[in-house]
């Protein structure tokens, strides 16, 4: 099973809480008191709360909705109405495997871990969402290459292509950037912009605004299509 | 007491006072007006008080102040002894860099906060447009918190928050649930996830209804996960 990149981990501290999709499925990530990161189905087993509306105490994940508490295994450890009470062990959450490498957060279904196939020792730049889906993304960013464009029109560079990562080069300011693409329901798409080497403040943002006009012309062609 | 504040529960602009105050700790007496459906700020009681016919109002003596912007500029003027929430006279540039978010603080009430409007009590409007020009605005602060976190900035104008912060923050962490309008939720918006986590760990901080308070533990709870015994 494939992996799906979801974020970057310096946008995912302790003690705090996410939501993405996996494969059209709702997760819940969240990192421990103590950083432990887990990734399980959105979905509290006992009233159907999203456990991404819960809080981290500790080393559990506590549901919002009656505060049952699942330590990292996905196991009930505490239910609150009934403070005595060893919850059954039955009550457990169905767990994805996630990992981190070079500051992206991995999730897959399953536990079995897969390894990302992505070049080693990339540095984060932005996660952006796009009202497009990715396969439009992926399309405007070919045609772009070819198309005659603007003077002033950043020129993306597509240098490779897989299913759910993009190579880019923007030549005009000597960039190589890499995408991870990741589906959202309603046509939507994250990607997550990497750079291979480091960049000062002024050059992540121009980079930053770079992918916002990109956004712009993908979510018009998107319009046109409709 | 302080100040008296004419106040509505559910009102985004009304928490923006509250909040401060208690981020503050000034004491201050609240007078509860009922928006909905009364409607009785615009009855002529509340017309004598404040003509402009709005929530909140915020009164001192005889002076009445019915705009949030001039009730959070007056209130760290008066009471913010720590000098943060207001850069000082020497910095024009920082007072206008606040000064810009407060303004654009107007535009997050007058996209989400109808919306908001909209699904609560059912006012009418072009909800597809409003939505749309609601993203238009989350785009905006998601892109200025991207670019401040680029610089170690965890706030809209600095290292350190400020009015124009709290300002921005209720409509926005409100947005996610105004409905199911793709591109409303949270999820769509990793900066602004991480700057609603940082006001909400504020000193001071209180909830209303729609925004919840963290209950991470402090260092002095016992984990009640603790009791259980350990595996093996």
């Amino acid at each position: 099973m494939a992996c799906t990149g979801v974020g970057f981990s310096k946008n995912l501290s302790n003690a705090r809480v996410m939501r993405a999709f996996v494969n059209g499925k709702d997760v819940v990530i969240w990192r421990s008191r103590s950083g432990k990161l887990s990734a399980w189905e959105n979905r509290c087993p006992h009233r159907g709360m999203r456990l991404s509306y819960g809080f981290v105490r500790g080393e559990a994940l506590a549901c919002m909705y009656h505060g049952w508490h699942y330590g990292v295994d996905g196991k009930c450890k505490y239910i609150p109405a009934h403070p005595n009470l060893e919850p059954p062990k039955t009550i457990q959450i169905q767990r994805y495997s996630s990992c981190e490498k070079d500051g992206v957060i991995w999730v897959s279904e399953g536990i079995e871990a897969n390894t990302p196939e992505i070049p080693a020792g990339l540095f984060p730049i932005r996660s952006m969402e796009l009202h497009c889906s990715a396969d439009v993304l992926k399309n405007t960013l070919c045609g772009l290459t070819s198309a005659s464009l603007e003077n002033d029109q950043p020129v993306f560079h597509v240098t490779d292509e897989q299913e759910d990562v993009m190579y880019i080069d923007i030549p005009k300011r000597k960039f190589a950037l890499c995408f991870i693409l990741q589906n959202f329901p309603h046509s939507r798409c994250f990607i997550h912009v990497l750079s291979e080497r480091e960049c000062a403040p002024r050059d992540k943002k121009w980079i930053s605004r770079v992918l916002e006009r990109l956004r712009r012309i993908a979510e018009n062609r998107t319009g046109e299509a409709t | 007491m302080e100040f008296t504040l004419y106040d509505y529960a559910l009102s985004g602009n009304c928490y923006k006072v509250r909040l401060f105050a208690s981020i503050l700790g000034v004491n201050y007496e609240k007078i509860s007006v009922e928006f909905h459906p009364a409607a009785e700020h615009k009855s002529e009681t509340m017309l004598q008080i404040s003509p402009a016919g709005t929530l909140p109002i915020l009164t001192v003596g005889e002076m009445v102040l019915s705009e949030t912007q001039a009730m959070l500029f007056w209130m760290a003027k008066t009471y913010d002894r720590s000098g943060a929430w207001w850069p000082n006279n020497y910095d024009p540039m920082a007072q206008a860099m606040v000064l810009q978010w407060l303004g654009f603080s107007g535009d997050l009430t007058a996209t989400i906060g109808q919306a908001r409007l909209n699904s609560l009590f059912q006012t009418p409007i072009d909800r597809a447009k409003v939505v749309k020009c609601s993203v238009t605005a989350l785009r905006r602060l998601e892109a200025h918190l991207t670019e401040q976190s680029f610089e170690q900035k965890k706030f809209i104008t600095g290292v350190f928050p400020t009015i124009a912060d709290l300002a921005c923050f209720p409509y926005v962490a409100l947005s996610g649930d105004v409905g199911t309008d793709p591109g409303l939720e949270h999820d769509s918006y990793p900066a602004i996830r991480n700057w609603i986590y940082e006001i909400k760990s504020l000193p001071g901080f209180i909830p209303m209804p729609g925004i919840f308070e963290m209950h991470q533990l402090k260092d002095h709870e016992a984990d009640p996960t603790i009791r259980q015994v350990p595996e093996g």
